[in-house]
């Protein structure tokens, strides 16, 4: 593409998956953006069945903050503080992938209940229809260590699309082509928006 | 009524009257200096855009000139338009997508722009680079509405609209003609400029469901034939053709992904927004399910589903869904939808929450009820009242429902399904499988639950008749096709069209009493049978576009042909038994005789080896053999250009390697070379020499003679030759050739016809 490409890559809290992957296409000179897609923000608590939940509005160092006050040890020990200590070096606070006004090029999902809501939140739009955004999904689990593998992989995947001189082109043959890589599942779709 | 004097001067002290008419001027000067100063500033903006090297400066630019004269200052757009197309030839094209979307405003704002734009627009839809292209494309849908708006509100038409609107029309053909293109990107936005032409050139209903930003759309609703460029009807006509386009485009078989989920999505835009097409595209959604094309990867065909559930769950809210709800839900339900999914998209209809009690195939039964009441609560609000009457007609007094071909020829197809011919379709088609299961219907099968109930051979029933409605066969496209006949006879001008006009949407598919002596689909069913079967994956390389056979295969080295041809030929030399066995050994023998006198070479040589391996059994090949020889030679096979010349050449050699390798047989009990020359066809002169050394073997001069002797009797044509033969041999200096050929001759002497031949030599 002549111009760089607007990417986007969201989850659901816009905290591990996504961050990751923002932090690590930032540092390679990507044009990066994050989001989640959830209603509210939900780090791991004490418990399966407490999290610590936030809302969007509620910037990383709040809750880095917050979460030392309650219990720095178990927080240190399963790396939230050092995910949130990274997560406030790259922007303040999450963002909602909904209430985003921009318009992206390439939007990647690291899952597929976050492709149905960006799809969903598309659909639901007032669309003035005149930009192409593909929308590629490739499922992360939600933890630190698959989400550095999955960066690397977004990673991969970008530098091959970016390698393109015609996307909407040539897109099918490299997804199929990363897709045999990586032997994982890539879901992929075009919106018009 | 003294006249303040402009900025600038002393304040003066003047009277209450004098001061109120001081403001009002220096109100009107106000003004003026905005003008004045929007006027600079837009000259600035362009001046500088045109300096500027970054190309984001100069988009940013353009983008605050654009914002300045078509929103805040519209007047100066007249003055300015000029100046900013020019930017079209701009190299960046970031600036030239921006010049596009600007005239697209421009022409928003101000339609007479059109005239001007429009040249602009051709030059750049011939920009090399796709993007411009794609840009103008996704445009034009927005500069043909102007256009029609234009064109449509005049009350004369000039000489430069009409220039216009043909230019327009001519560029539109163009466009759409693109859908063609080897571009995936190109026909992607194709077919959102199709869904755009669509919707523009039709006509909206009471239960349109149109999106807020494009409310205020122009469209066939608001055009009347008050001159004479526009026609309506026309114009509704065109309209219709580009829908049918966009579903055969997305039945095409070697439809990329990315175009056919796009082209799902535009189809059910249109279905929401003009639901006389609602059905149309159920239909062609139901269709697309049981045939998704068969180059699409595992994981597309995932994707695709994905966004097919998502279509059918938006048609589901939509209003118009009431009568599909058994179609849709089965596909959901197909398609992985969870029942409260659905229920929680379907409309809510106090007479059809009867149905949303009972699984999804069942409802079918309660949809061919009599349900009197419906008709009421449904089609009241869209004055369907005229279709009422009609309903009595029908033999199932079934007024809300709309029969599509599908119901139609599925209801023909339904008793037809018995166990012995359903299992005749699957023992047909199971000859057309590949050997494995290809990764699209992989991802695609789910078990069957409950095979065999009345439920299930339903659903059968419609998935065979979506199939041939699909391949254009079927009682329903018969009955379909009837009835568009009927519409084409001059009835009276009350009369309904058979599309939609104005919101009476009646549905041209509705099932009439008057049966249709099309071709028995069941029998088309059976020829359909290799339909069902999914076909093998082809090569990804060629499937992601237009599949080309040349692109994926390329002409086998010599050698590897050669290895491959005589390994084939070995096998049929092989089969011999097998062949026996199966009562096949005619066509075995002709395929051999064919192919080696075809294409000779090694073929024969081995096919010699063979015949002599066991020459009792294998005498009828050799004569085979010979006589497509001959066949060929004289130019009865077809392969053979007609008008050649006869060339006996490879007959002669053909027979001479047979009667030479016979004659060098140790036995010759079966006189086979006495059978084989008087058999042949044709005696060539290399044949005769053989004959003439087969006399000469001393074993042989006996049977020798003999065969001379009958070829004389027997062959008038070369009679003198053999004559000539056997005389020779009389003055043969051996006595056992000599004797023989002379008690020959005396033989031959007393039959009348030869004698004088004889005497004269």
């Amino acid at each position: 593409m002549p111009d760089e490409l607007k990417i986007a890559i969201v989850c659901s809290s816009n905290q591990n998956r996504s961050m990751e992957a923002h932090s690590f296409l930032g540092k390679k000179g990507f044009r990066v953006q994050s989001f989640g897609t959830g209603n509210q923000v939900k780090l791991p608590g004490p418990s399966p069945d407490k999290p610590n939940v936030y809302d969007f509005s509620v910037t990383y160092d709040e809750m880095y903050k917050d979460l030392w006050r309650k219990d720095p040890d178990l927080y240190t020990q399963n790396g939230i503080l050092h995910m949130l200590d990274r997560n406030r070096r790259i922007k303040p606070k999450p963002e909602r992938f909904q209430a985003s006004k921009e318009k992206f090029d390439i939007v990647i999902t690291c899952e597929e209940r976050v492709y149905d809501q960006v799809i969903e939140d598309i659909e639901n739009r007032e669309k003035d229809l005149d930009h192409v955004m593909h929308l590629i999904n490739i499922d992360i689990q939600d933890n630190h260590e698959e989400a550095t593998i999955g960066a690397f992989m977004i990673c991969e995947m970008v530098t091959m699309l970016y390698s393109s001189d015609d996307l909407d082109n040539e897109v099918d043959e490299i997804l199929q082509d990363f897709e045999h890589k990586v032997n994982r599942t890539i879901l992929h779709t075009a919106l018009f928006y | 009524m003294a006249g303040a004097s402009t900025s600038g001067a002393p304040p003066k002290r003047l009277s209450t009257a004098a001061q109120f008419f001081e403001d009002e001027d220096q109100t009107g000067d106000a003004e003026e200096v905005t003008k004045k100063s929007t006027n600079e500033k837009v000259v600035d903006l362009l001046n500088q855009a045109s300096l500027l090297p970054n190309d984001t400066d100069k988009v940013c630019n353009l983008k605050q000139v654009q914002e300045l004269i078509i929103y805040k200052d519209p007047e100066l757009l007249d003055n300015f338009l000029d100046e900013v197309i020019a930017f079209q030839n701009d190299r960046s094209v970031d600036v030239k997508k921006c010049i596009i979307g600007f005239m697209e405003e421009a022409c928003k704002k101000d339609q007479a722009c059109l005239i001007r734009v429009m040249p602009c627009i051709m030059h750049l839809l011939q920009d090399e680079n796709v993007n411009v292209q794609k840009k103008i494309i996704l445009t034009f849908s927005g500069l043909y509405r102007c256009t029609l708006q234009w064109v449509s509100k005049a009350k004369t038409v000039t000489p430069e609209m009409n220039a216009l609107w043909e230019q327009v029309n001519t560029a539109k053909s163009g466009l759409v003609q693109l859908i063609d293109s080897d571009n995936d990107g190109v026909r992607t936005h194709v077919v959102k400029l199709l869904e755009g032409l669509t919707l523009t050139l039709s006509k909206k209903t009471p239960e349109s469901d149109i999106p807020k930003k494009q409310v205020s759309d122009f469209c066939l609703d608001d055009v009347t034939d008050s001159n004479r460029l526009v026609r309506v009807k026309k114009l509704e006509a065109e309209g219709q053709n580009l829908f049918l386009s966009l579903v055969q485009f997305q039945g095409s078989p070697h439809i990329s992904s990315i175009n056919l989920m796009t082209v799902m999505g535009a189809l059910t835009n249109v279905a929401k927004q003009r639901p006389t097409f609602f059905d149309q595209v159920v239909q062609s959604f139901e269709a697309l399910h049981v045939n998704l094309p068969p180059t699409l990867a595992k994981s597309q065909v995932s994707s695709v589903r994905k966004n097919l559930k998502m279509q059918m769950l938006a048609l589901l809210r939509h209003k118009s869904s009431v009568d599909f709800v058994p179609q849709i839900s089965t596909l959901l339900t197909d398609l992985g939808a969870s029942q409260s999914e659905i229920n929680k998209a379907t409309p809510k209809d106090d007479s059809r929450k009867r149905k949303l009690e009972e699984p999804g195939t069942s409802s079918k039964k309660a949809k061919t009820e009599p349900i009197p009441e419906a008709e009421a609560d449904d089609y009241d609000d869209i004055g369907m009242t005229p279709w009422t009457d009609r309903s009595a007609l029908k033999k199932q007094p079934t007024a809300t429902q709309r029969q599509t071909a599908i119901d139609i020829t599925a209801e023909d197809l339904l008793p037809k399904l018995s166990v012995q011919h359903v299992a005749d379709l699957v023992l047909l088609s199971m000859v057309m499988l590949p050997d494995s299961m290809p990764a699209q219907f992989q991802a695609t099968y789910t078990p069957i639950a409950a095979a065999g109930t009345d439920a299930q051979i339903k659903h059968i029933s419609r998935l065979l008749a979506t199939q041939l409605t699909m391949a254009g066969q079927g009682k329903g496209i018969g009955e379909l096709k009837l009835q568009a006949m009927k519409k084409i006879e001059p009835t009276d001008p009350s009369a309904t069209p058979a599309y939609d006009d104005g919101g009476t949407s009646p549905k041209q598919l509705i099932q009439t009493v008057v049966g249709m002596t099309t071709e028995d689909p069941f029998e088309q069913a059976r020829k359909m049978a290799g339909f069902m079967a999914p076909s093998a994956p082809v090569p990804r390389k060629g499937g992601l576009r237009q599949f080309k056979l040349e692109t994926v295969t390329k002409p086998l080295k010599p050698d590897t042909l050669d290895v491959l041809t005589t390994s084939i030929f070995d096998r049929i030399l092989e089969s011999d038994r097998m062949a026996a066995a199966n009562h096949i050994q005619d066509s075995r023998t002709k395929i051999l005789a064919s192919l080696t006198s075809q294409f000779g070479g090694r073929m024969r040589d081995m096919l010699e080896e063979h015949i002599f391996s066991d020459i009792r059994s294998r005498c009828d090949l050799a004569f085979s053999w010979l006589y497509q020889e001959y066949a060929n030679c004289q130019g009865f096979n077809t392969n053979n250009a007609p008008g050649m010349p006869v060339d006996m050449a490879s007959y002669d050699e053909c027979l001479t390697r047979l009667l030479k390798t016979i004659s060098e047989m140790p036995d010759q009990k079966d006189g086979l070379f006495h059978r084989l020359i008087l058999q042949a066809p044709v005696i060539t002169e290399n044949a005769m020499q053989m004959i003439r050394r087969y006399c000469f073997i001393p074993d042989r001069t006996e049977s020798g003679m003999k065969t001379l002797r009958d070829l004389i009797m027997m062959r008038p044509k070369n009679r003198l030759d053999f004559l000539d033969l056997m005389l020779t041999f009389t003055s043969s200096d051996r006595p056992d050739i000599r004797n023989p050929a002379i008690e020959t001759a005396q033989r031959l002497y007393e039959n009348d016809q030869l004698r004088p031949n004889i005497e004269v030599s």
